[in-house]
């Protein structure tokens, strides 16, 4: 599956053969496997280089990179009372790649990627990802409880992937003992989204940060 | 910090080249190499050792006393040796991830220790000696994910601990004695069974994260009230429907309450057991503040008398013992969102405005003692995801 970053003229639909004469598989010349952060960057970046984001291809990198704690290190640092976000590269504006630490029994509220792909592995523990539905159109005034879609454990190791069009979701470290990591990959990146209250379905703007930027701690930290 | 005993690189910058026993091909959690004492640390970690031999550990190190360091850790150790105690610069010694079944009382001869990590093991409440409460000068102790019935005894004596983790234990109680525990920073209670929190948690005036998620929790002490340096409540998976009001006058950062039965709706009144008369006896005495002494009545009357408390209707100059109507108020939080709390009044017909009136914080009808938009903005972020 492949998308276009960018908007084109959308009035295709009913040629067929036009469209298959678009679609260019711009990755079938890249590795699959990536052997270390660095190559796994730079195959993102190879992957993006035009406006088309080959889906599949992301998915398969992500799940084939394995790393070590030696090249996560530097973005590994946990706070006490919330997860934190490191960011790892910027894409130059096209995709942002971040490491996300969860001490202990952590969790996200629920909350959408504002119309971004998003690709999350883990990479060490565990996670348990709840995918939630969009709460109902017009129903602003009443309050209803939003409604799970799906509930599964990420183990080290596996990739998993929303969109907006998919739902919601919220991600925990459902441990007490021991803390959990997450490897992420947002295309193009955002930095508002929308969290929900699982209650009402009322939901608020929140601003999204960055615990550090290439291993340093930001400013408001 | 939560994460105290995962090691990263970072902990041993300096003391350890990582690049030394790392091969590309292998799983990063293998060691192989040769350099097990360096400095003043020993690495014993992720040998699968399933004892240790005490007399080629003294082999290996010469003089036991340099060591301030042991990493122990992801063996197959089911207690240590009594040996232990020649090591007695140990400041840390790090046991999680192996298969403890008992630690021998020596340990409790190492008077430098600092931290004690026994995470992930297989102790339960009688491993643990009655001796080991002589490590006073103890900061830091983890005992998550080990099959503890009761909350250790013993960690009421060790007056200078700093951080205590018992998430993933089997604890369906908690003393209350936790008056001692006066310079505890954090306190991790996660995924046991606790039922209740006892009142002595308020003497806990260092607490800055208190993690009681997963447990069975269905209401607060109102002492909680009192942990000013509280930045971080963790309270998701547990059984809470509403919170006491005391909890707003808390500096929190962070407040987790996913995954609790809410009330979604206005709840009608709860409880409400008809006063005793020697309760209408005293509500009177304190409302027209009739003179008592220990002249004129008992000294438990005394008491009794002296432990009254206010009805939370601040047009109410009313007070209560025993007998009093809970009340479900729901506050909006930074406008956010509805939090239900429990409101404390004298009687029934105390509420000023109906139980199912929302309020907003822009709303200017603060009666009810409910907190401000001024209180409720001091929580700097409410996760009630």
């Amino acid at each position: 599956m492949t998308e276009t970053l960018s908007n084109t003229n959308t009035n295709v639909g009913n040629d067929i053969q036009s469209i298959r004469g678009k679609y260019v598989d711009n990755t079938a010349h890249l590795s699959t496997e990536p052997k270390s952060l660095t190559e796994l960057i730079e195959l993102i970046y190879q992957a993006f280089a035009t406006n088309e984001v080959n889906i599949d291809y992301v998915h398969t990198i992500m799940r084939n990179y394995k790393g070590n704690m030696r090249e996560w290190a530097p973005y590994l640092k946990f706070q006490a009372n919330k997860y934190t976000r490191n960011l790892v590269d910027a894409g130059n504006g096209k995709f942002n790649l971040m490491i996300l630490c969860w001490a202990e029994s952590q969790g996200s509220s629920i909350h959408n990627h504002s119309n971004s792909h998003c690709f999350m592995k883990c990479i060490q523990g565990s996670m348990i990802e709840t995918k939630y539905a969009w709460p109902k159109e017009g129903s602003e005034n009443e309050e209803d409880s939003m409604h799970v879609i799906s509930r599964s454990e990420l183990k080290e190791g596996m990739v998993a992937y929303i969109h907006d069009s998919i739902g919601l979701h919220r991600v925990e470290n459902p441990s007490h003992t021991d803390t959990a990591v997450s490897l992420h990959l947002y295309v193009p990146p955002y930095d508002h989204c929308n969290v929900f209250d699982e209650r009402t379905g009322r939901t608020n703007e929140s601003h999204v940060t960055f615990y550090s930027i290439g291993g340093q701690l930001t400013a408001s930290e | 910090m939560a994460a105290a005993a995962l090691t990263t690189a970072e902990d041993y910058e300096g003391d350890y080249d990582l690049d030394d026993d790392f091969d590309d091909d292998e799983e990063n959690d293998c060691t192989c190499n040769s350099e097990t004492v360096l400095g003043d640390t020993i690495d014993y970690s992720h040998r699968n050792l399933s004892t240790l031999d005490p007399n080629e550990l003294l082999t290996l190190v010469k003089n036991p006393n340099r060591i301030k360091n042991f990493q122990l850790n992801s063996n197959m150790l089911l207690t240590l040796p009594p040996q232990i105690e020649q090591f007695q610069s140990l400041i840390t010694i790090e046991l999680s991830n192996n298969q403890l079944v008992q630690l021998p009382t020596e340990l409790s001869l190492l008077n430098n220790l600092k931290n004690l990590y026994l995470k992930n093991n297989s102790l339960d409440d009688f491993s643990l000696p009655k001796e080991l409460q002589l490590l006073k000068q103890l900061e830091v102790i983890n005992l998550g994910g080990n099959r503890l019935k009761q909350f250790p005894y013993q960690l009421f004596q060790m007056i200078n601990l700093k951080e205590i983790y018992l998430g993933s234990n089997q604890i369906a109680f908690l003393p209350d004695l936790f008056h001692s525990l006066t310079k505890v920073e954090v306190l991790y209670l996660g995924g046991n069974h606790i039922g209740n929190v006892p009142d002595s948690i308020g003497y806990m005036r260092s607490l800055v994260v208190l993690n009681l998620s997963g447990n069975r929790l269905r209401t607060l002490p109102r002492s909680i009230s009192r942990l000013n340096r509280l930045k971080s409540l963790s309270l998701h998976n547990n059984q809470f429907s509403a919170l006491p009001p005391d909890i707003i006058r808390l500096d929190l950062q962070e407040l987790s309450l996913r995954n609790n039965p809410l009330v979604v709706r206005f709840v009608r009144d709860l409880t409400y057991d008809v006063p005793t008369l020697k309760e209408l006896a005293g509500r009177t005495i304190k409302l027209h503040k009739i003179r008592y002494d220990d002249q004129s009545i008992p000294k438990s009357l005394i008491e009794y008398l002296n432990a009254a408390k206010s009805c939370l209707n601040p047009k109410c100059k009313g007070v209560y013992f025993e007998s009093c109507h809970k009340n479900i108020k729901f506050v909006d939080f930074c406008g956010k969102f509805y939090l239900p709390l429990l409101q404390f009044l004298c009687s029934p017909a105390c509420t000023s405005t109906p139980t199912f009136q929302m309020t907003s914080s822009d709303s200017d009808d603060n009666t009810d003692g409910i907190p401000t938009k001024d209180m409720s903005s001091k929580f700097k972020k409410v996760l009630l995801g």
